[in-house]
């Protein structure tokens, strides 16, 4: 398993107030492992607000991340929201897209982590797997679902 | 060879994916083709130096700019991709 995805990195079925509570409580693992900085959420926060990045598939997606310098550990966390929680839409900051699931990325080297982003896009691609990742009750579910796409 | 630039909002995630797709697709349809990706904030400035055929965005972007634009999100999503590809292709021939 890729070492990103971490059992103690997924979060199910939660409940958050907007999409900047979405990113906050998805940081939350990854700044107790000491995977990102401090300042991570705030500049996470604020790319979400200029470059949105929801996307409209069948279970809506964000996969909010920043730049580089606020990662210490190359990380992925992923939170599945009890309620739908609203996200503008990557590349319109305009739509409203209702987002179900949340990847948060803390990437330094995209070419090096390019399999397990690979691996992210074709999962949110597959509706299936959507619905399977939404529909888990535990990390461990979650977990051996994207590992069988590794 | 054909040039695409490919920006997003930290030149980070979803350019990287984004633009393998798009070499990848080039190379499928016998199109010599190579990517460079910007940051968004960048963009306008690396399409002055660079005069790329295309530029394929996850972002808006700023600026006059006269070549084609193609969302690139439906890399991300696989929401209408055949139709992104065959414009994308279409430019590429030219």
């Amino acid at each position: 398993m890729d070492s990103l995805i971490h059992i103690d990195r997924i979060q199910v079925n939660c409940t958050v107030n907007d999409q900047f509570d979405a990113i906050a409580l998805a940081a939350r693992p990854l700044l107790k492992q000491g995977c990102i900085t401090e300042d991570f959420v705030e500049a996470a926060v604020e790319r979400e607000r200029t470059f949105p990045t929801g996307l409209p598939t069948k279970i809506g997606v964000a996969l909010p991340h920043t730049e580089a310098k606020y990662v210490l550990k190359e990380s992925i966390s992923i939170v599945t929201l009890k309620n739908t929680i609203v996200f503008a839409g990557m590349g319109n900051p305009k739509e409203s897209i209702p987002v179900q699931i949340v990847f948060l990325l803390a990437i330094n080297d995209p070419e090096k982590q390019l399999r397990i982003l690979q691996t992210i896009i074709t999962i949110i691609q597959n509706e299936k797997m959507l619905k399977k990742i939404k529909a888990a009750k535990d990390p461990y579910t979650i977990y051996n679902l994207i590992k069988t796409f590794l | 060879m054909k040039l695409v630039l490919v920006a997003c909002g930290t030149a980070l995630a979803t350019s990287t994916v984004v633009a393998k797709k798009i070499e990848q697709i080039a190379q499928e349809n016998g199109i010599e083709c190579r990517t460079v990706q910007a940051k968004a904030v960048d963009a306008f400035k690396k399409y002055q130096e660079l005069h790329p055929d295309a530029i394929v965005c996850t972002c808006q972007l700023e600026g006059d700019i006269d070549i084609p634009v193609i969302n690139g999100r439906a890399f991300l999503t696989g929401i209408n991709l055949q139709s992104t590809i065959d414009q994308l292709i279409e430019i590429l021939k030219k």
